[in-house]
């Protein structure tokens, strides 16, 4: 029975909810923006199902939430802001300022400043996410998007789609002080935890590249090769590293596959199929679950990151975007 | 009179934008990156062009080796051609198969069902390669007007000088037959334009649409 029919036969969702809740210590939850819907759908982690779906500002997309888990930030793109609604009521709390056409988003470890990407203005603006002040824009290439923090908060990484680079920026000055070419269309930048390589996702590329993130120089290239789908469908845009940094995560667009790719050989593992057009993803805090959303078949897919299998599709809204998981 | 000029000029500026940009945002990496991928300049979407919609995209069931043998089943011959129809909505389209998968005898369940998502498959290749050549064309033709109205705008007098007739001040203007055609032309164009990501989204409903009912067709097979 296909992995990815909905719903999962019973035997078949029983036995995986079995082997994965015997370890499922706790439930999270999850927020998906979908994209055309205007919509916000909540899915609870340990039932597997959306709870709740809620309308938000026009075509939401980039998702983050506040340090403390208080606080869903949603880039609403055709409103030109961000919004902060409340994790728990949904409530609407408040809009950030963002510039024109926000898309991505990434929040300081410090948990105030706010980095945001204008597709339209080729800026990245930040925001103090308390006081909601703008405290400035950094001038970067074309069509900006990826938004990859260090993890000790220094180094802000963002992609240029049109310029093909990855922009180095010093958090403490808000100077760009390196830029690095990478094939076409850079959509994510994401370090590992030890931040010791930066991974930087090519969609029409179809290639990701790995970065030392010290001199900045390339450690490899990593291409894609799928049996019976068609290079052109193999667009890589979401990347997620494990905690321990073992396993990368590579969404591929079209090609509706998730590979995982081992870090220190840099090999492809395996190629999991998940639902149609997957861009974005997201662990659960403990590593156990990867969520992706998927944009043409209006669901997401649950991945058993240890054994690294599709268990199961939730239905959610139109466009599935962006996605994010509470932090406990 | 200048603010006319000025009009014509914008307008014409939308023209040389949207010729500069539409190619820009599709080919334009530089070029020393990535040369290995180079994009068809008849290709106007946003997204990459994917030619060919393979089963392995949106199908974990049995390898399609066999293309044409579902075209001799004239009950899967109707019954793809009904569930690919993006008139028929999703919710019947998998009544459909669940109703077809009913009917089927034990010995010849998934097989039956393979070769159906067989027919859907080609059914769908053969839609989009029609909706993508037509979206290629109509962005190649677009191109070609574009120069011609670019050639057009600057035979054109200089802005300053459109309606320097003998016009009392205070009286409106006419623009000259030339001008009048030049401005038509220019508003046709740029709402032509605006029809491009519209069609853009239709090899991607077309795609969804497909997914949706090998998921559909899978959820009835037993291997």
């Amino acid at each position: 029975m296909s992995r990815f029919a909905q719903p999962l036969p019973v035997f078949v969702a029983a036995a995986a909810m079995t082997s994965f809740g015997a370890t499922a210590a706790n439930a999270y939850t999850a927020y998906i923006t979908n994209e055309k819907d205007n919509s916000l759908s909540v899915i609870d982690t340990d039932k597997l199902e959306v709870t709740k779906t809620v309308k938000i500002g026009q075509r939401p997309r980039g998702i983050v939430m506040s340090k403390d888990g208080k606080w869903v930030i949603v880039c609403t793109s055709d409103d030109n802001d961000v919004k902060v609604y409340d994790a728990k009521t949904l409530e609407f709390v408040k809009s950030l300022p963002s510039g024109p056409d926000p898309e991505l988003l990434t929040l300081h470890p410090d948990g105030k400043r706010l980095y945001i990407a204008n597709e339209d203005d080729n800026l990245v603006t930040v925001v103090d996410i308390e006081t909601s002040k703008v405290l400035t824009e950094i001038p970067v290439g074309v069509e900006p998007e990826g938004m990859g923090m260090s993890p000790d908060g220094k180094v802000l990484v963002n992609t240029s789609e049109t310029t093909n680079m990855a922009h180095f920026i010093d958090t403490e000055n808000h100077k760009t002080f390196d830029n690095v070419l990478v094939d076409s269309r850079p959509r994510v930048a994401m370090f590992n935890s030890a931040q010791t390589q930066l991974w930087v996702s090519s969609e029409v590329g179809g290639t990701v590249a790995v970065i030392n993130p010290a001199d900045r120089k390339l450690i490899t290239k990593i291409n894609f090769e799928i049996p019976g789908v068609e290079k052109e469908a193999i667009q890589p845009v979401g990347i997620r590293i494990t905690k321990d940094g073992k396993f990368a995560f590579i969404a591929l667009g079209p090609a509706n596959r998730v590979a995982v790719v081992d870090t220190a050989t840099f090999k492809v593992l395996k190629y999991i199929l998940v639902g149609q057009r997957v861009w974005q993803m997201y662990f659960t805090p403990d590593d156990k679950l990867l969520l992706t959303t998927n944009g043409a078949s209006n669901d997401v897919t649950v991945i058993d990151v240890a054994n690294q299998k599709a268990i199961k599709s939730i239905k959610v809204g139109r466009y599935p975007w962006g996605v994010v998981v509470s932090p406990d | 009179m200048k603010m006319i000029g000025h009009v014509l000029r914008r307008a014409g500026l939308q023209i040389a934008t949207a010729l500069a940009l539409v190619p820009f945002t599709l080919v334009a990496a530089p070029a020393f990156a990535d040369e290995a991928e180079p994009q068809k300049t008849e290709w106007p979407c946003v997204y990459r062009k994917v030619p060919v919609l393979t089963a392995a995209t949106i199908w974990d069931g049995p390898t399609i080796t066999d293309t044409s043998t579902w075209r001799k089943d004239e009950t899967i011959r109707k019954l793809s051609q009904y569930l690919v129809s993006r008139r028929v909505k999703e919710p019947e389209a998998e009544a459909a198969v669940k109703k077809f998968a009913a009917g089927l005898p034990a010995d010849t369940h998934d097989a039956k069902l393979t070769e159906l998502f067989s027919a859907v498959l080609t059914r769908t290749n053969e839609d989009r390669k029609l909706v993508m050549s037509g979206i290629e064309r109509f962005h190649k033709r677009q191109l070609e007007r574009a120069k011609e109205i670019e050639k057009e705008g600057i035979d054109l007098p200089p802005a300053g000088d459109f309606g320097a007739t003998d016009a009392p001040a205070g009286e409106i203007s006419q623009l000259s037959p030339k001008e009048e055609k030049y401005k038509w032309e220019i508003r046709t164009f740029q709402e032509k334009q605006a029809n491009i990501p519209i069609a853009c989204e239709i090899p991607q409903l077309i795609d969804e649409r497909a997914g949706a009912i090998a998921r559909a067709i899978r959820a009835e097979m037993k291997s």
